[in-house]
Parts: C-alpha cells; structure tokens; sequence
C-alpha cells in the first residue's frame, strides 16, 4: 500500500474520540432498554386493587411498549475539505387499554370484560368501506 | 422472541386469595430495538374452601375486531366468486 493510500485511510477513518462517544451512546442506550424491559412486566397489566362498598376491583389491561435507537457516525474528505460527524435518535411508545376488571365480592369473584365500542365500530366501518369498494370494483368489471 | 408466562403477586380477599396470570411477548431482534408485549390470561382463584379455580380473561374488544375483519374477508371472496361465475 503506498503512502498517500494509507493517509487517505487516516483522513476517513473516524477520530478515536468519536468511537468513544459512539461507545458511551451505546451504553446509555443499552441502558435505557434495559430499563424499558424491565418496566414492561406482569404489574404494569394488573393495576392496584381498589376496595369499594365491600367490593375488590382489580383492573387488567393489555400493555404494548415499543422502542428503538439507532445511532451512526462518518467521515469524508474532499479536494478542499474533511469532515466528520456522527448522530443519533430514537423512540418508543407504550399503549395501555382496559381488557377486563376481576371483581370479588360476597358471591365470588367474577371477571367482567370492558369492551371499546370505539374500536369495534372503526373496525366495522373500516371493513364496510373495504367491501364496499371491493364490490364496486367487481361491478364495473376492473 | 419469547413468550413467558407471569404470576402476579396474590391478593387476599375474605377469604379468596386471587393469583393473576399474564402473559409476555418479547422480541428484540437487536439491542437497538425491542417490543413487549404484555396481556393478561387469567386468574387463579383459591376459595375460602380451599377448592382451586382458573378463571380465563377473554380481550372481547379483539375478539368482536376478528370476528368482524374475518366476516369482511369472506364475504368479500363470496363477492369474487359469485361476479367470476356470472362473468363465465
């Protein structure tokens, strides 16, 4: 490999300290997904029990969490220029919704779903608007 | 990918002791990015005459969403079927 090779692979290889950020980011991140794992178990379905007119009330819900990072860093020299940089981002979510509530009271314990009338009626108007076109298609004969 | 099933802590109630069951989905396909996914399945409940029960938790939201979409699917291949033959 001849000299200017090598001092070009210098000039774009990133700085030593670049790699170490990189590496910290890393660790934090790392970090905080361990942190999300750990959040997202069998409490966070089954929340505090409520004591109400000789009632016990414990609600369950189905809990989604999501999340994601991603970092990156790079180099580049031109005729007139070198640089680099690095970056990086992420995101997450948690979604929550009621499934059902346990009661226990003098005549036993019961489970008694909750039902979204929301989402069922999306659903029914989605699928409607899907059939519905679906059938116009087929009736001008595309 | 993992589905592991979880015991919640149980309460005591006069006399009834109810033991929670969820379940956990996990996937996290890389240290950058994870999933969870969490439901309840049901409760164990021990009666104050000590006799043994599994009462299941039913998602009837998702139930009645399933129920709809597959009734949406089939009646649009019937639709398929039915405008194929009387094109023939």
């Amino acid at each position: 490999m001849s000299d200017s090779e090598n001092a070009s692979q210098a000039e774009t290889a990133p700085p030593a300290n670049e790699d170490a950020l990189a590496t910290a980011a890393l660790e934090t991140i790392q970090d905080t997904m361990d942190q999300f794992m750990a959040t997202a178990d069998v409490n966070a379905v089954f929340g505090e029990t409520i004591k109400h007119q000789g009632n016990l009330i414990l609600p369950a819900a189905e809990v989604v969490s999501i999340m994601g990072f991603g970092i990156g860093s790079g180099s580049g020299v031109s005729e007139d220029n070198k640089g680099s940089g690095s970056g990086g981002g992420g995101g997450g979510n948690t979604f929550a919704r009621p499934v059902a509530v346990i009661v226990a009271n003098d005549q036993g314990v019961q489970v008694k779903p909750i039902v979204d009338f929301t989402k069922i009626y999306l659903t029914a108007f989605t699928t409607l608007a899907f059939v519905t076109s679906a059938w116009l298609r087929m009736r001008r004969g595309k | 990918m993992l589905l592991q099933d979880s015991n919640h802590p149980p309460v005591k109630w006069r006399g009834y002791e109810i033991s929670p069951v969820a379940q956990a989905f996990r996937f996290v396909p890389s240290p950058q990015f994870g999933m969870i996914w969490n439901r309840p399945v049901g409760i164990r409940v021990q009666t104050p005459q000590s006799e043994t029960q599994y009462l299941p938790i039913y998602d009837l939201t998702r139930i009645i969403q399933i129920m709809i979409i597959l009734s949406g699917l089939l009646f649009f291949f019937f639709l398929k079927g039915f405008f194929k033959r009387s094109k023939a």
